[in-house]
């Protein structure tokens, strides 16, 4: 019967829908779950957390940052140590506000959620006591961050030190802050404050970097020997009928690789990134992970590198000193500036280093994965230059008495007018033990007048810490 | 021969009773201090049960299936409840037992009586009135007007309307099919009104240029052509007409003036009484797509938007199987479109329901916040689910209508939640299998239109509570809390029954 036969074709159809419903809900359940379970909206997870005291954050030396106090009725407080301290790297973890920082996307581990705790919950059931988070050590130097906090009060930008070996994270500053302990009286401000003081700018900034990016540039010029370095530089040079005009607009004379990167002569180096061509530049810069996820344990924004191998030469021009639509995170500089360090390896950064229960054991221990990105006698030719620069060009401001410091500086044009100071560099040069970038957001000064001199005090810290 | 159990009945039913025993002892553990009257309640479940069953196995019913799967269904849907609210779960009960009782009494009924296939204007009539009473009683629950009150007694007309929409359609394929059935008695033709209906639908295959001709009036199937022809028509009547009438042809299109003119000829004309009793109007496809597309439009105006897609679905499915005229089943399809996008644009909640599935998240605390929380109680369950009453289902609100499944998701798990949708499978499968082998029309239409609501409301409860299609307010059929749509569910399974029960007699 023909009205049997189209009956057949509603069965397929009344199947296809009724297999949708399960392979969609199976699709939920295994791609979406985390996600969605995760969401500051979700009630759900405050049932468990009524149930659970939150762990303890600590950092590297075992001072505590950020703790959970029980008192007599039960009632639980998440307390913020060192208040706008580490508002930014911790974050906040409010019933009202949601979570953010570490409190966020260590959740889990704070909770006790992850690892084996059946006996934990066994327990819990048993005696009615409240389950016990999972505690923290982060890889944070609790000295160190509180200098580079001071030597940025007042300021916009950010600070990130790290070892450049592991890539463990030693401190990380972001200004303007907040203050963790009094979100609720000061949510309202934060908000609208124009500076958005609740954006973590050390991992979520997006800057151009400036002159601090001609290291990559030099690591691609180096890779080509038939690039000719050396360069008389008369102050402008024009690439498709746009002139551009240095820094010393008397210009620099004539040069080489080094001396440019001394100087930093934005001429050779427009010259340069010309010659080299859309294909050296940008595989040299992919190889730096721009526009690739970095790695490591925390939510870090990607750099942007919205080019391909074609490049205009004007656009050539603009990256090869930093500009252009390139933007970066002062994490990643942090990390790039690593990698000369690290005799060209750029290891991943990461801010938790073991997670314990509540009976110390260890959960988890982070491991340092690094990637080599360039050959080590590249790394230390850029390094004996980035140290030449600190000892006699742009970065004078960023020495220390009695320690080789490399470094380069940046100062990033952008559209506030004002332009970014950046300084990244590393100490002792020859066992680098402390990596640092430093950006003071639209502060109208050099990389070398203005962030250098943070950078070297940072730096200076950073080494007093290892030694102690 | 069969493999024999219970009461030497075959096996399902165990599993029925296997499934209830361990759940209400898992209820009755969890409410702190154990509360006996569960287990009361459960027994009662059970004994409802099995003794329906028996009645249908010995008394020779019919399908031995049917029963036992929406039993399965109803009874999750009681735990689940009694998990929820125990309140809720006391009341779904005495619902499945009236329900039962109303599940009999419309196999009897639909036995006994004979020629429902004749009163397709009381299954109109009927619509009507319900709509009428809605519109005039109802009252307003949560932007649509659906509940009527009468003193503490409420209940959701569009329940009932379902199994009169359905009566509606399979009363005009019916009529329809019969009529072209009877074209082989020559004789008739003279007799008959309606032997030039009869002719025209037949010959519209062949006569396509007047159809191309009538079809630039517009798709709307108001403005289209309507034919009634009839002999009795001068045929002036045409004169002034673009497309020609004649009475050999009698397949021309009528536009809407000419219709009414035609129309308030006729009932100047003895000729009116024959074409209202010997149904030659109804029995036009275009008067007939009117009556439905009213439906929708009242339905829609109630702002009812999960009724009026199902009533749509159930229409287009049945017309898709019986009608010839393909180019009217694409015109149909195409009218949803303009509904569609007509909606989209002059109705808010239409809006709401399509950006809150696009992306409930931007939304969360506001307009996307049920079918996020909905999501929450998904995602919370995992594959096994946190267990019976270990979950949080009660942060969804309306949980126990239609968000029920997600709270089924959230304790039983994704393997809960799969059980229900497969179980609503074989039920479908089952209903087809029915309709499948019924070969008188009205009968097969009845089965066909039961199946094609439970069906297509399950899928559109569920793939809206898990965001896989817009969501849309609809109860989750047997499982769901409501005494209207459990009755109005047993009642269209009873009758379901009923048919299976006349194939199986001959």
């Amino acid at each position: 019967m023909e009205s049997n036969r189209k009956i057949v074709h509603i069965i397929i159809l009344m199947s296809v829908l009724f297999l949708s419903i399960i392979i969609y809900l199976t699709y939920i359940q295994i791609f979406r779950a985390e996600v969605t379970a995760q969401n500051p909206y979700n009630k759900r997870q405050w049932a468990v957390e009524d149930k659970t005291v939150r762990g303890t954050i600590y950092d590297r030396n075992g001072i505590v940052l950020a703790e959970t106090k029980v008192s007599g009725d039960g009632t639980m407080k998440r307390l913020y140590n060192y208040d706008e301290l580490y508002s930014h790297t911790i974050g906040y973890s409010s019933r009202q506000y949601g979570k953010t920082g570490i409190e966020f996307y260590y959740n889990s581990d704070l909770l006790a959620l992850t690892g084996d705790n059946t006996v934990a919950k066994i327990r819990e059931t048993v005696t009615g006591q409240p389950i016990k988070g999972h505690s923290l050590t982060l890889t944070l130097d609790h000295n160190l961050q509180r200098k580079a906090e001071q030597l940025l009060k007042g300021k916009i930008g950010s600070i990130v030190a790290m070892n450049p070996k592991t890539g463990e994270v030693l401190a990380a500053v972001s200004k303007p802050d907040y203050n963790p302990n009094s979100l609720a009286e000061d949510w309202d401000r934060l908000v609208e404050d124009e500076n958005s003081p609740l954006l973590n700018r050390s991992l979520t900034g997006l800057y151009p970097p400036g002159s601090i990016y001609k290291l990559v540039i030099a690591a691609s010029v180096l890779e080509n020997p038939e690039i000719d370095a050396n360069y008389n530089c008369t102050g402008t040079i024009t690439i498709d009928g746009y002139t551009l005009a240095d820094a010393n607009r008397w210009g620099h004379g004539f040069l080489d690789l080094k001396r440019s990167i001394i100087v930093s002569c934005n001429t050779n180096f427009v010259r340069m990134g010309v010659e080299l061509g859309g294909r050296n530049v940008t595989q040299m810069s992919k190889r730096f992970l721009m526009g690739k996820k970095l790695g490591g344990d925390m939510p870090i924004a990607e750099s942007r590198y919205p080019y391909g191998d074609n490049m205009k030469p004007t656009d050539l021009a603009a990256v090869a000193i930093g500009q252009g639509e390139l933007l970066v995170t002062p994490i990643h500089m942090a990390a790039m500036v690593s990698t000369f360090a690290n005799k060209g390896a750029m290891a991943a950064p990461y801010i938790v280093g073991k997670i314990k229960n509540e009976d110390g054991m260890i959960v988890t221990l982070a491991e340092s994965e690094s990637t080599q990105i360039i050959s080590d006698a590249i790394a230390d030719e850029i390094t004996d230059m980035m140290v030449a620069a600190v000892r006699e060009g742009t970065g004078v401001n960023a020495r220390i008495h009695g320690v080789d410091v490399a470094g380069k500086t940046g100062t990033a044009q952008n559209e506030t007018g004002k332009v970014h100071s950046w300084f990244i560099g590393f100490a002792p040069a020859e066992d680098p033990q402390i990596a640092v970038a430093v950006i003071l957001e639209s502060e109208g000064r050099t990389g070398g007048e203005a962030a250098a001199p943070i950078a070297g005090e940072v730096l200076n810290e950073g080494l007093k810490g290892v030694n102690r | 021969m069969r493999p024999r159990g219970l009461l030497g009945i075959r096996r399902p039913i165990n599993i029925l009773i296997i499934v209830n025993v361990l759940f209400f002892i898992l209820l009755s553990l969890h409410v702190q201090p154990p509360d006996p009257s569960i287990l009361i309640a459960g027994g009662g479940v059970i004994v409802l049960m099995i003794t329906s069953y028996i009645i249908i196995v010995k008394k020779r019913m019919g399908d031995q299936y049917i029963f036992l799967i929406i039993s399965m269904l109803v009874s999750l849907g009681i735990i689940m409840l009694y998990r929820l609210n125990p309140n809720y779960g006391l009341a779904q009960i005495k619902w499945y037992g009236l329900g039962i009782v109303l599940y009999f009494i419309s196999y009897i009924l639909f036995r006994v009586i004979k020629g429902w296939d004749k009163y397709i204007y009381g299954y109109i009539f009927g619509s009507m009135l319900l709509f009428l009473i809605t519109f005039t009683l109802g009252t307003n629950v949560g932007g649509s007007i659906n509940w009527v009150y009468i003193g503490n007694f409420s209940f959701q007309p569009a329940e009932a309307t379902k199994i009169f929409f359905v009566f509606f359609i399979a009363a005009y394929y019916k009529l329809r099919l019969s009529s072209e059935e009877a074209l082989t008695f020559p004789e008739r033709e003279a007799v008959l009104p309606y032997n030039n209906e009869v002719s025209d639908s037949r010959l519209q295959n062949h006569n396509y240029p007047d159809h191309e001709q009538s079809d630039k009036s517009g798709s709307n199937f108001e403005e289209a052509e309507i034919s009634t022809e009839n002999e009795a028509v001068p045929p002036k009547n045409s004169a002034d007409n673009t497309v020609s009438l004649n009475s050999n042809h009698s397949t021309s299109g009528f536009y809407l003036k000419d219709f009414w003119r035609e129309l308030s000829r006729r009932l100047k004309t003895p000729n009116y009484r024959e074409l209202i009793i010997n149904k030659q109007l109804i029995k036009n496809k275009y008067v007939f797509l009117a009556i439905v597309y009213l439906h929708l439009f009242l339905l829609l105006m109630q702002r009812e938007l999960g009724m009026t897609v199902l009533f749509y679905v159930i229409f287009i499915s049945i017309f898709y199987i019986y009608e010839e005229d393909y180019k009217l089943l694409l015109y149909n399809i195409g009218a949803l479109g303009i509904i569609l996008v007509l909606s989209y644009f002059m109705l808010a909640h239409v809006r709401v329901r399509l950006v809150t599935w696009v992306n409930p998240w931007d939304q969360i605390s506001g307009k996307g916040y049920q079918i996020t929380q909905s999501l929450f109680a998904i995602v919370a369950g995992g594959f096994f689910g946190t267990g019976l009453g270990l979950g949080s289902p009660d942060f969804i609100p309306v949980v126990h209508t239609d968000f029920i499944f997600s709270a089924i998701c959230e304790e039983m798990g994704l393997f809960g939640g799969m059980a229900v949708v497969l179980l609503y499978f074989i039920l479908v499968y089952r209903g087809f299998k029915i309709a499948l082998t019924i070969k008188e029309t009205f009968k097969k239409v009845v089965a066909l239109g039961i199946i094609l609501i439970y069906g297509y409301q399950t899928f559109i409860i569920i793939g809206g509570v898990i965001k896989l299609i817009p969501l849309t307010g609809i109860t989750l059929p047997f499982i769901s809390y409501g005494g209207s749509s459990l009755i109005s569910a047993f009642i269209a399974f009873g009758i379901l029954q009923a048919i299976s029960g006349l194939e199986a007699g001959g």
